[in-house]
């Protein structure tokens, strides 16, 4: 059955080609019944949904099987999802315009603790029951996975089943399970039975003894997932022809994953231990992706997607093959995540020829010391040295990104953030061009959100009176150099607090939070904390319990039942270093035994 | 097949159909930019800092109308036949966009600003029938309707922009100015009727059927005047 939606409706809102579908590449596959029917369901808005890459990786993996199909739905924008409860619309896909209730699997992918609300109003939206218990064998299966997956106890009562690690591993399995299901006719029990014995899938409903009538722990868990994950980078499916979207979206570019990892180790940065170990794409291997996607796509651009391009192995042969490519195919190349060195200017000098617009620097701290504490190994001096060189080469723009609220953090390492940016600021007087133009210098802060999987996995987030406090302080200070303050709103920064180490208890929260209409949170002009606040309290919360709470050592995580490779002894030495002001080698310098060598492969084995 | 100096322009007929009908002018054209690049057509481009691909469109088209004939004129660096832009454009165009014909450009002016005429049809819902909405138009001295532009209304008088208007059972077909001077959306002519004449109006599936420009007081297509000229 495929959905029509009117002209009348499709007139009054905003961007309708969010819901036309029909882009080039898109797949287009006939609804046999013994076909496999997946949604990739993305819980925001199609200009960001459409900007990820995960998505396209598994879209066309699964539409590449003839047994199955892959179709997408994304969160409908808040005027459109007027529309469609007035008309009494239900949630479908972009490519056939299928009911989402109609499909075998709905796959959320979780990249941001603020966009649960959008999962459910997606699932109510389809007339799919919210909570598992309520679904019986007509609804398709929900299913999560990405970053926030490594916590799943948050919506452990709304999803059937996780996947912890990367998607594309595991996807062919998880369609064979619901293939044989379908043909067998089995039960859905049967389904997640079988589906919990393959690695990296985690059946909340199998742990739910564990838990009494409020989501609270009341026994010991026994279970333990180990995440999944692609061995070799170079033989992983890549999109050969992703979707080209008519409008505008966030990435608007052909994007080309070069690593997975980071060989860093920032302790604020979970993305850089639940990715562990590194493993790269060698260059002769992205060349020939870029070819492909850039013939595919007729994109003009090329963007290299990672989490610290500069620490890639073998980054000048890289950026020269592409230079040849993109050359002869009138399309640029940019290099975003790079490092403040001086390789760094001279790849930007050879690769920008012709803008010479925004240079970023995220020191994320204020001082050396805190940068020592939360192991961010860049110094003042190397800031200030290419700051230097980039002024003298014409560049007039500067940003500067930290965090405020990081554990130790004192008043004076805030100062220490309009410190440095004065600094900077002088520095363009003395090798910029201010005659020509005004230096533009501004200065970012978000608050620290303490998260799962990292060494400070167990200190608190300051409250909302430090946060405050210390936004108000650098807001005085920077106002006195005339520079430019960017800050995130504090209570967006205490709910992404209270959600990302959240437990089953916290689910509940979430489902009562929308039903008083909270809708994209991740959106400044549709949060709203007071929402949240009273659906914490009518929850019997309490909301300091899980921000700002200094947690024990010895207590047991509503995560640790989640193996990431790396150990928790590890993650410990970790927080105690930090301390003690003590940094760590980056992996390639050496191995500090973190455990993500049991995978057997990447920058653990660089060197044997 | 010469390649060096060489600058072809190739003016292009095409088709929008339903179910692109929802793409903007401007998406519409970044989507025919990524076409040449996917066919492999060697585009000419502006020269600057921000290198743009060398391609002109006729007049916009609302957004949720189809058309059986728009019109672009593309500068290419090789000296291709039309027939060979087309069929590659149509190998790469995504699926509700098709190249129906082409021709070489030898006259200077562009497309975008020869464009004088156009026909459209629709489907128009009424109390009243279509003959008499059609008898009140073609007599009635002036339409006056209110335009909202940029937050500014103005009320303008669109009668002198109906050249032509005929009832074809429920749906109008009229021909109307239009291009950058003056232009005459039938949306606005829908608002209009609704004004002065019939209260219940309602327009919809709107169609674009041709579009023309004029060369010694006829109209003339798009496609004959390049051959014209260049004779």
């Amino acid at each position: 059955m495929s959905i029509k939606i009117s002209d009348e409706i499709l007139m009054n809102v905003e961007k309708p080609a969010r819901y036309t579908g029909g882009e080039v590449n898109c797949v287009i596959k006939e609804h046999n019944p013994e076909t496999v029917k997946f949604a990739f369901c993305f819980p925001d808005v199609y200009e960001v949904a459409m900007s990820h890459l995960g998505g396209q990786i598994l879209y066309s993996i699964i539409n590449n099987r003839d047994d199955a199909l892959c179709e997408r739905i994304f969160s409908p924008w808040t005027d459109m999802e007027k529309a469609m409860r007035e008309n009494n619309i239900p949630l479908f896909s972009l490519e056939t315009k299928t009911p989402a209730a109609d499909f075998d699997v709905l796959g959320f992918t979780l990249q941001y603790e603020m966009s649960y609300t959008n999962i459910i109003n997606m699932l109510d939206l389809a007339g799919v029951p919210l909570m598992r218990q309520d679904r019986g064998e007509d609804f398709p299966l929900v299913c999560a996975g990405g970053p926030c997956a490594f916590n799943p106890e948050p919506l452990a009562e709304v999803v059937d089943f996780f996947l912890i690690g990367e998607g594309e591993e595991k996807i062919n399995t998880i369609l064979d399970i619901v293939k044989k299901v379908k043909e067998d006719g089995l039960s859905k029990t049967e389904c997640l039975l079988m589906l919990s014995k393959t690695e990296g899938i985690y059946v909340p409903a199998l742990l739910d003894d564990c838990f009494d009538s409020t989501g609270l722990r009341i026994k010991d868990i026994d279970t333990v997932i180990k995440k999944v994950l692609i061995v070799n980078l170079d033989e992983a499916p890549y999109p050969k022809k992703p979707i080209v979207p008519f409008i505008n979206i966030v990435h608007d570019r052909t994007m080309m994953e070069i690593f997975r990892g980071c060989i860093r180790g920032c302790r604020f940065c979970q993305a850089g231990f639940i990715y562990r170990p590194v493993r790269e794409k060698s260059p002769d291997v992205l060349v020939n992706e870029a070819k492909t996607k850039l013939e595919a796509t007729g994109y003009d651009e090329i963007s290299l997607a990672s989490l610290s391009t500069s620490d890639y192995y073998a980054l000048g042969e890289l950026t020269d093959k592409l230079l040849d490519i993109t050359e002869s195919h009138s399309t640029s190349l940019s290099l975003p995540s790079l490092r403040a060195d001086n390789f760094s200017m001279e790849l930007m000098e050879k690769v920008q020829k012709v803008r010479k617009s925004g240079l970023t620097f995220a020191p994320e701290a204020g001082s050396q010391r805190l940068r020592d504490v939360i192991n961010k190994n860049i110094t003042e001096e190397d800031m200030l040295n290419t700051a230097t060189i980039a002024f003298k080469g014409g560049w007039t723009s500067l940003k500067l990104y930290f965090m405020l609220g990081l554990p130790t953090e004192t008043m004076e390492d805030v100062k220490g953030i309009a410190d440095l940016a004065w600094k900077i600021k002088q520095l363009y007087k003395e090798h910029g061009n201010p005659q020509r133009k005004a230096l533009t210098l501004t200065v970012s802060t978000a608050f620290f959100v303490p998260k799962p999987f990292t060494p400070f996995q167990w200190e608190p987030q300051i409250t909302v009176e430090q946060m405050l406090e210390r936004q108000r302080y650098l807001y005085d200070l920077l106002k006195k150099s005339k520079i430019k303050y960017n800050w995130h709103d504090y209570k967006l920064s205490r709910m992404e607090g209270i959600i990302s180490r959240g437990d089953r208890r916290i689910g509940r929260v979430i489902i009562k939070a929308w039903e008083k209409g909270a809708r994209f949170d991740g959106w400044a002009e549709y949060f709203d904390y007071n929402k949240w606040m009273q659906a914490i309290e009518e929850c019997g919360i309490d909301a300091d319990e899980y921000a700002s709470r200094t947690r024990s050592t010895s207590e047991i995580l509503p995560w640790d039942f989640i193996d990431i490779g790396v150990n928790k002894k590890f993650l410990l030495d970790e927080k105690h270093k930090a301390y003690n002001e003590i940094t760590t080698k980056n992996c390639r310098e050496d191995c500090m035994v973190c455990g993500a060598a049991c995978f057997g492969t990447g920058v653990c084995f660089e060197n044997n | 097949m010469e390649q060096g100096f060489v600058l072809r322009i190739i003016r292009i007929k095409f088709k929008k159909d339903s179910t692109v009908r929802f793409i903007s002018h401007l998406d519409m054209m970044k989507a025919f930019q990524r076409a040449v690049r996917r066919a492999g057509l060697d585009a000419e481009y502006s020269h600057g800092f921000n290198p743009q691909m060398q391609m002109v469109f006729g007049a916009p088209l609302s957004l949720g109308f189809t058309s059986e004939a728009e019109y672009a004129d593309f500068s290419f660096t090789r000296d291709y036949e039309p027939d060979e832009v087309k069929s590659k454009l149509n190998g790469a165009l995504p699926a509700g966009l098709y190249a129906i014909d082409s021709g070489i450009r030898t006259i200077k002016t562009n497309i975008m600003a020869d464009i004088k005429y156009a026909v459209y049809d629709f489907t128009l819902f009424s109390k009243l029938p279509h003959e008499n909405i059609v008898d009140k138009i073609l007599t009635a001295e002036s339409l006056l309707v209110e335009k909202t532009r940029k937050g500014k209304t103005k009320t303008i008088d669109i009668r002198q922009l109906i050249v032509k208007i005929e009832a074809k059972t429920d749906r109008l077909k009229i021909l109307v100015k239009a291009g950058n001077q003056n232009n005459l959306n039938p949306r606005l002519l829908v608002e209009a009727i609704r004004k002065n004449i019939d209260k219940s109006v309602e327009g919809i599936s709107y169609n674009r059927n041709e579009q023309y420009v004029e060369r010694e007081g006829k109209m003339v297509l798009p496609l004959d005047v390049i051959a014209l000229e260049s004779k």
